[in-house]
């Protein structure tokens, strides 16, 4: 029982540092210009791409 | 006597520059020469196998792509002196460090898997079975970090790195024709035209001069070993320094294959290990050492990539200059990514073949925005001062950025369908 009792320990500290970060972190600090804007839009749009990618590639090989 | 006291000047300035140069030295050669880690020695050897000394001219074109990049990394740590997780959180938020973060953890636990598959593979050469191999890994890497000192690491990873120019011999050995690798080797041509294997060969290549996790260990590199403003200049010559030798590392290999097995389709590095080795059992083993070395060194970087990243942004004491007890987090990370990496190598029937290619395909999608964050970072005027990129740098920086990110996506995307280029 106290080993399973510090395991939740640790995950709930765990849990508590990753929103911690994201409540650091909440606001990107670079300024939004417009080359940032577009270079984030970009790279959001290639990553949608390659996971469709990806996505098609797996169910291709599992009905095959 | 005039003469005789400028030149006693002259070489104490250049020893206390030498002596500088040695105590500010490390990040950028060992992430360099690590940058050829046992999947780049399996390309090297491929591409000299398939177009002998043909594309040498591409490899040392790959200098200055391979040093923009990283200078880059060293200015923003040695600025910031923040590693380039923790940067990236910082200035684009959480959803991009996560995916950073976590993309960077599932790369680099792959590639050091690949890493292990090298260094096996290399011992299996001279008989050491598997388990023995991956043990004496994890014990000497365990080895390296334990005594609490960057300084020490970076010594023992140096030696390491120059274990790779075992390579520079075993080339001469094979009595390469000098006239021909200056008549064909330094003169850009595409043997063949340019088709759908070149262009594959063309895009390994530059997939293994670039790999995400570089950035991040440079960084973090730059930031535990205590570099500021004024150590860039050292930064940049360790970087060039870097560049170069790997790359003529790289050329060697090149040459080695491209004397003895011309003609040989080569898929791992341990194959033309196991090659070389039936026609000289030297300059086998010495590929086969070679191997391991590249293997080793891609580990010790890789490992401490992951833990140095998560240290920066759990807020964890991420530093080797600390004590195991003082970063606990740290080291465990450190050995649980190591000892699990090792382990899968030695479950029976382990999809290692998948994992490689997995690996090209999970980088890209890392590199290019690790890249394009670079850039952006370079460019953050109130953060970066006087370090901020210059016009030059970024058309530079920006043009060779544009070309990693299309390379190695349609390499990425040529091991998701193999015939796309064919």
């Amino acid at each position: 029982m106290p080993l399973i009792k510090s395991i939740e320990t640790s995950i709930a500290g765990h849990v508590e540092k990753i929103r911690e970060v994201n409540r650091r972190y909440a606001t990107p600090r670079i300024k939004m210009s417009s080359a940032v804007r577009i270079s984030l839009l970009t790279l959001r749009i290639y990553l949608f791409v390659l996971v469709g990618l990806l996505a098609y590639k797996f169910i291709t090989v599992l009905t095959q | 006597m005039n003469f005789i006291t400028q030149l006693y000047y002259q070489y104490r300035r250049i020893w206390k520059a030498i002596m500088l140069y040695l105590a500010l030295s490390g990040p950028g050669l060992v992430v360099m020469i690590a940058d050829n880690d046992a999947g780049g020695i399996t390309t090297y050897a491929a591409t000299g196998a398939k177009y002998g000394y043909n594309l040498i001219w591409f490899l040392i074109i790959l200098v200055p792509v391979a040093y923009y990049v990283q200078e880059m990394t060293v200015r923003l740590g040695a600025v910031t002196k923040r590693g380039h997780a923790e940067a990236i959180f910082d200035a684009f938020g959480s959803f991009w460090g996560w995916f950073s973060l976590i993309d960077l953890m599932i790369l680099d636990w792959l590639t050091l898997v690949t890493e292990f598959i090298g260094m096996t593979a290399a011992m299996r050469i001279f008989g050491v079975p598997e388990w023995l191999t991956v043990l004496a890994v994890c014990l000497l890497m365990g080895l390296m970090v334990v005594n609490g000192r960057y300084w020490t690491w970076e010594k023992i990873a140096l030696a390491f790195c120059f274990l790779n120019l075992i390579y520079i011999p075993a080339a001469f050995m094979v009595h390469p024709s000098i006239a021909q690798i200056m008549k064909v080797g330094l003169v850009p041509n595409f043997p063949g035209g340019f088709n759908g294997d070149l262009f594959f060969f063309l895009m390994a290549n530059i997939g293994t001069t670039i790999a995400p996790w570089m950035l991040f260990f440079q960084q973090s590199s730059v930031v535990d070993k205590g570099m500021t403003e004024k150590d860039i200049p050292w930064g940049r010559v360790d970087t060039w320094l870097g560049a170069w030798v790997t790359i003529i590392v790289a050329v060697f290999i090149v040459v080695l294959t491209g004397t003895v097995l011309i003609g040989v389709e080569i898929n791992d590095a341990a194959q033309a290990s196991q090659a070389l080795w039936q026609k000289d059992r030297y300059v086998g083993a010495m590929m086969a050492i070679g191997l391991f070395d590249a293997g080793l060194l891609g580990a010790i970087c890789i490992s401490l990539a992951s833990s140095w990243a998560f240290g920066e942004i759990f807020g964890w004491a991420h530093s080797l200059n600390t004590k195991i007890k003082e970063a606990p987090w740290f080291y465990a990370n450190y050995f649980f990514t190591l000892v699990t990496a090792g382990l899968v190598v030695l479950i029976p029937g382990a999809p290692l073949v998948l994992i490689t290619l997995f690996v090209q395909v999970v980088a890209v999608t890392l590199l290019p925005a690790a890249l394009v964050f670079l850039i952006l970072l370079l460019n953050d005027k109130p953060t970066m001062g006087e370090y901020c990129n210059s016009l030059f740098q970024n058309v530079v920086g920006g043009a060779i950025v544009i070309v990693i990110i299309f390379l190695s996506t349609c390499y990425g995307l040529s091991a998701l369908f193999p015939h796309l280029f064919q």
